[in-house]
């Protein structure tokens, strides 16, 4: 019958091409297909891998030698940040300093120490601007002294050069009844301790 | 006539399904393509660091009292 209706057998032909097309399509080339992009893809994805730990090691590297050309200048860092409050440390040297400048201290508060940065921001009910950078546990205090003003200037000068990194925040005179000044400086300084070092 | 009709009907079909089946075939090449391959865990390793350190901070400290 094929035979003598050549128009049947030509499209009989092309129908079983194409249904032998479809099929390897979706048998063979497209699993074939998408296993090579997919293997091509994760190449490519593992070199900027490995080319970006290269460049990260290579700035590992380099910060390690940089480290090690200030490291017997590190302890400047720990000096000027404490790891822990150290705030009798920080009493006492305020003392020292007010007795040294020749003024006569009246009193030093250091308000709570907060242990963690959750306790900055959980505390709504007191407002209070920080002035330490973000990350640092800030320890705020008061200082009241009485004496002249070359004293005042020069407790002053003190506390804005310790060794401990400290930002003065308010500072009021006034006199007193015996015509001398008095002195009360709000402060801040700050302590990072080791779990919260990025 | 009418079996003529049918073949033709049918061909047409099936270049459709090849077009589709063609294109479902390079979209699926595409998406294995962009698809990501690294592990969400590896790219917190790839942050890029700053190596320089600011030894002006150690001149400053320096200066202040002992």
């Amino acid at each position: 019958m094929v035979q003598t209706r050549p128009l049947l057998a030509t499209s009989l032909w092309v129908i079983l091409s194409l249904i032998l097309l479809i099929a390897l399509l979706v048998l063979a080339l497209r699993p074939t297909l998408v296993t090579i992009a997919d293997l091509v893809s994760k190449i490519s994805q593992q070199q900027e891998v490995s080319q970006r730990l290269e460049e990260k090691m290579l700035a590992v590297q380099q910060a390690s030698t940089n480290l090690n050309n200030v490291r017997d200048k590190l302890y400047l860092l720990d000096l000027g940040l404490p790891k822990e409050a150290e705030w009798n440390e920080l009493a006492s040297e305020l003392q020292g300093m007010a007795t040294s400048s020749g003024l006569s201290l009246d009193n030093i508060v250091i308000s709570k120490i907060p242990m963690s940065p959750d306790e900055l921001t959980t505390s709504k009910q007191e407002k209070v601007v920080i002035s330490t950078p973000k990350g640092i546990l800030p320890v705020r205090f008061s200082l009241t002294a009485i004496g002249s003003y070359e004293q005042i200037r020069v407790l002053v000068e003190k506390v804005e050069k310790m060794q401990r990194v400290c930002i003065i925040n308010r500072m009021q005179i006034d006199t007193t009844k015996e015509g001398d000044l008095k002195v009360n400086i709000q402060a801040e300084t700050g302590y990072l301790p080791d779990k919260y070092v990025l | 006539m009418k079996k003529n009709k049918i073949d033709h009907n049918l061909i047409i079909l099936l270049i459709s399904t090849l077009v589709t089946v063609a294109s479902w075939v390079g979209f699926e090449v595409y998406r294995a393509y962009t698809q990501s391959k690294v592990n969400p865990e590896v790219e917190k390793y790839l942050v890029q660091i700053d190596p320089t350190i600011k030894t002006d901070v150690f001149s400053k400290l320096e200066e202040l009292n002992p």
